[in-house]
């Protein structure tokens, strides 16, 4: 065995991968209870025996004719990567389904080795699977486990291993796909072989079945790859899939996936028993009521409501208490330092920087925590589902949903694994659309802004505010995506089905581990990226300085404000406010803050917690940013509201329009979301400013 | 010129160029709470290998658990649900099943000596209930032609065979090459592959 034995985990989606994975390496990946999670090709490592192993998390797929480009993904890992073991981890319940993708694997010849996953689930249910049976059937190793409680897992790394030690090279199996099938198999099979066509790659017999399935990802490789003898293979393929389709009369790949299943459905028959009475789901009873389509969407929307309003009420007074710490803190640092750039550099900059983030981190933390419930109960699924129906309205793919929920369709998420979560669409314009889209969801970085506003104009109603702004999100998702379905990304919808994971009862541990690992991140940015930020945005709300004469002149306030206009940013906001104050009511500290945004959401709250400090004449630690903003003249509901608007819809920030970039393959889109969403903003904004003004 | 006429992307859907044969009814036609199985699927051909992957296979097993309204439908297939939209669904063409049959059937292990033992014969069981296929008839057995099932050439074919309602058919011989069979129709020696004979629905007295 060599140092460098890798392990690769495949699967269909929802089957445990990540959890199996988070258990070999100790690593903790975002699992949640709906498939779709996991895009990307992950990698850890383990020890077994002694030794380091690298274990690879691929994207869930069902097939390796690959249907989405994530799907592409983990095909390819398997191609060309060549793992030395492929540890399958199959969900025990669904045997059927997932055992189609075994043989698959069997046939491609890798050493594949079986992990029985949620096993405890299956046998809770009454299923009952014979694992010695159905490894002597496959010959390859079954191993029973239960990712997320750690089971069975040892054993799976000794085995897979041990099975990578024992088996080098690829041994393919061979399964018949009737008469018909595998004549023009042989024919394709040998031809393959003669030309060595792909030869480091796949085994003929594989290459061939593609062909003849007629599968265009391999056709369009095999293409690429040219030469006589490739255009002769190619040409006869498409001869022999239409022979075959005359004689059956249907598609190859239709008869080929009849004898798949048709081979696991008699493994099935032979390993598994199921409870012989008809059993009452109480899943099914549930999604009766819940995918209602009346009954449904009245739920979704009071659970949702009910949610915003529980989170306002349980995180009050835990805010109220990190606000008292910052302003205890605030008071501390301005005694103890003495006068001058340093003392204003760590009051101003810092503690009221950082603290307007960090103020509230108890309500994302019970926001988080809350989202946890939805995800690992399974209703997250079932909320994906009832917005199908409104998707298809709007041009979008019923898939979409996935990153719009990871987005932040429930307030508190983050569109960097949104825009990737949208490689399980298949249709590339579909795809685009569902991009340029999902910057507008209300992610957890836009939930200080949101929080700091309604804290000080609309804290009679917060709960209330928060749902009709998560509307008001999904209203301008909604409205973009058809607006670019219907101009330059036309094109037809594509078949939608999602898979509706069962519900469970979410154990505490996962929910407070996940409330945990999405709070820390909050953390750690605002310790890092908000507090450098921060301290920039204080050197450029402070230098340079006011000259002495001027200076002189001024006391308290008047020095004060003066001082900061003067100063890069001020003059910079200034410029800007002579087009945002009449449009959109913002003053130059608004400004500034938005430009800070751009690098991240919370920004614009630390801008204005740094700002509105450094405006302040004396220490005035006593009053949290949100009275602070409130007490202000330039200010007022209308213009809080416009402002919310636009943080909501304006430049997604930096690591998302990259994550863009990277997903599209071009700066030309990346360019298009800044211009784009940033000109929806200044519209919507300018709307509702003036609209609301004249209203009140 | 390279051969394309095989590509994907470049014909139409699979529905339009199989012959005949279209069983069962769309799935947006089963009403909440029905057991149905899947016979067979039209819709083009990336969304229907989707969908087999998935395990919304011919043969298959479905629940509906809600079918309601304009919305997408529900269906389970062992313990996992599916979402399918309506287009999807209309696509997916099913026959009324009995969750009691919960196993699909065996063409790998099968005991006994019968050919017809494949996976769409079975499929077939589960429409026409105990009738069976020509394709599974026994050598030397006899049957009487309930109804030639499908529409298109094949069952044009089959008609001038003469496997038309109510004839009483024998299997001479089986496989007299490969997978083709031989039938005596009336006082007529007829040849005929295995998969055609599928679509030959039978009434035995076994």
């Amino acid at each position: 065995m060599s140092p460098g034995t890798v392990l690769a985990l495949a699967g269909n989606p929802n089957s445990g991968k990540t959890s199996i994975f988070n258990a070999l390496t100790g690593s903790r990946q975002h699992v949640a209870n709906y498939p779709g999670i996991t895009v990307e090709i992950k990698e850890g490592s383990a020890h077994a025996s002694g030794r380091q192993v690298r274990v690879v998390d691929l994207p869930g797929t069902y097939s390796l004719t690959p249907y989405s480009p994530d799907e592409v993904a983990a095909r390819d890992y398997l191609l060309e990567q060549h793992p030395d073991v492929v540890i399958h981890v199959v969900d025990a319940s669904n045997l059927e389904r997932n055992l189609y993708l075994t043989t698959q694997l069997m046939e491609l010849g890798v050493p594949v080795i079986v992990a029985l996953n949620m096993i405890d689930i299956a046998e809770m249910r009454g299923i009952r699977i014979d694992t010695e049976e159905l490894s002597s059937i496959l010959g390859i190793p079954v191993i029973r486990t239960v990712g997320n409680r750690g089971t069975g897992t040892d054993e799976l790394l000794e085995r897979a291993v041990a099975t990578a030690t024992a088996r080098s090279e690829w041994v393919p199996i061979d399964l018949s796909y009737g008469a018909a099938s595998d004549r023009a198999l042989a024919i394709l099979e040998s031809m393959v072989r003669k030309c060595g066509l792909m030869r480091e790659m796949v085994p003929p017999r594989w290459l061939a079945l593609r062909l003849l399935e007629q599968d265009s990802h391999t056709i369009d490789r095999v293409e690429g790859i040219g030469g006589r003898g490739v255009d002769d293979i190619l040409d006869t393929a498409g001869k022999l899939a239409e022979q075959v389709f005359r004689e059956m009369d249907d598609e190859t790949e239709g008869v080929i996936a009849d004898h798949r299943y048709g081979f696991v459905a008699g493994v099935v028959k032979r390993v598994r028993t199921t409870p012989v009475e008809k059993r009452v789901y109480f899943s099914d009873r549930i999604d009766r009521f819940l995918t209602n389509p009346v009954l449904g969407p009245l739920v979704m929307a009071a659970v949702l409501f009910g949610l915003f309003q529980f989170t306002f009420y349980v995180s009050g007074a835990p805010i109220s208490w990190v606000e008292s710490f910052f302003a205890w803190l605030h008071g501390v640092a301005w005694d103890v330092l003495p006068p001058g750039f340093v003392r204003s550099m760590v009051v101003s900059g810092a503690i009221d920087g950082v603290g307007g983030v960090v103020g509230f981190v108890p309500l994302i933390m019970f926001m988080f925590f809350f989202i946890s419930i939805l995800e690992d109960t399974g209703y997250m699924a079932r909320i994906a589902f009832l917005m199908d129906r409104i998707f298809r309205k709007f041009g979008l793919h019923g898939s979409s949903i996935v990153p719009f929920i990871v987005s932040g369709g429930i307030t508190g998420g983050c569109a960097v694994p949104g825009i990737m979560a949208a490689r399980t669409l298949r249709d590339t314009k579909e795809r685009f659309a569902t991009i340029l889209s999902v910057p507008f969801m209300n992610c957890g970085a836009k939930l200080p802004v949101y929080a700091l506003l309604i804290a000080a104009f609309f804290s009679s109603h917060e709960g209330t505010v928060l749902f009709g702004l998560t509307i008001l999100s999904w209203t301008f998702a909604m409205l973009s995506a058809k607006l670019l379905r219907s101009t330059i990304l036309k094109g037809e919808s594509t078949s939608f089905v999602l898979e509706l994971p069962p519900y469970r009862l979410p154990s505490m541990k996962s929910l407070l581990l996940h409330m945990w690992e999405r709070t820390w991140l909050y953390l750690r940015k605002a310790g890092t990226v908000i507090l450098l930020a921060s301290v920039i945005m204080w050197g450029l709300m402070t230098f340079p300085t006011l000259p002495e004469e001027e200076a002189r002149e001024l006391s308290g306030d008047q020095l004060a404000q003066a001082s900061l206009s003067y100063s890069i940013a001020g003059r910079a906001g200034r410029a800007i406010e002579k087009v945002t104050r009449p449009l959109m009511g913002f003053d130059w500290k608004v400004d500034v803050a938005l430009i800070g945004g751009f690098a991240a959401k919370e920004i614009v709250v630390s801008t204005l917690g740094t700002a509105y400090s450094m405006g302040e004449t004396e220490s005035d630690g006593a009053r949290s940013l949100s009275q602070r903003l409130a007490g202000e003249e330039s200010w007022n509901p209308v213009m809080a509201l416009a402002l919310i608007v636009f943080t909501m819809l304006y430049i997604p920030c930096i690591a998302t329009v990259a994550v863009i970039k990277r997903e599209t393959n071009s700066w030309r889109w990346a360019g298009f979301a800044i211009v784009y969403t940033t000109g929806v903003a200044a519209v919507m904004a300018t709307a509702v400013y003036q609209i609301g003004s004249l209203v009140t | 010129m390279r051969n394309r006429r095989g590509r994907k992307g470049g014909r139409g859907g699979r529905a339009s160029r199989r012959s005949g044969a279209r069983p069962g009814y769309p799935l947006t036609m089963a009403s909440s709470d029905e057991w149905v199985r899947v016979v067979t699927i039209t819709s083009e051909h990336a969304a229907e290998s989707r969908l087999v992957s998935m395990g919304i296979n011919p043969g298959a097993l479905l629940h509906v658990i809600s079918a309601s309204g304009s919305g997408p439908i529900v269906v389970a297939r062992d313990e996992t649900r599916f979402g399918i939209d309506r287009k999807t669904a209309w696509h997916v063409r099913v026959v009324p099943a009995s969750p009691d049959t919960v196993h699909a059937p065996y063409p790998l292990f099968c005991d006994d000596d019968c050919r017809g033992c494949s996976y769409r014969t079975e499929m077939m069981k589960a429409e026409y209930g105990e009738s069976i296929t020509l394709e599974s008839l026994r050598s030397g057995e006899t049957g009487r032609v309930m109804s030639v099932r499908g529409r298109g050439v094949t069952v044009n074919r089959l008609m001038k065979m003469g496997f038309v309602k109510g004839q009483e058919v024998r299997m001479l011989e089986r496989p007299v090459d490969n997978d083709r069979i031989a039938v005596q129709v009336g006082d007529r020696r007829v040849e005929l592959a295995g998969w055609d004979a599928l679509h030959v629905i039978l009434e035995v007295n076994r």
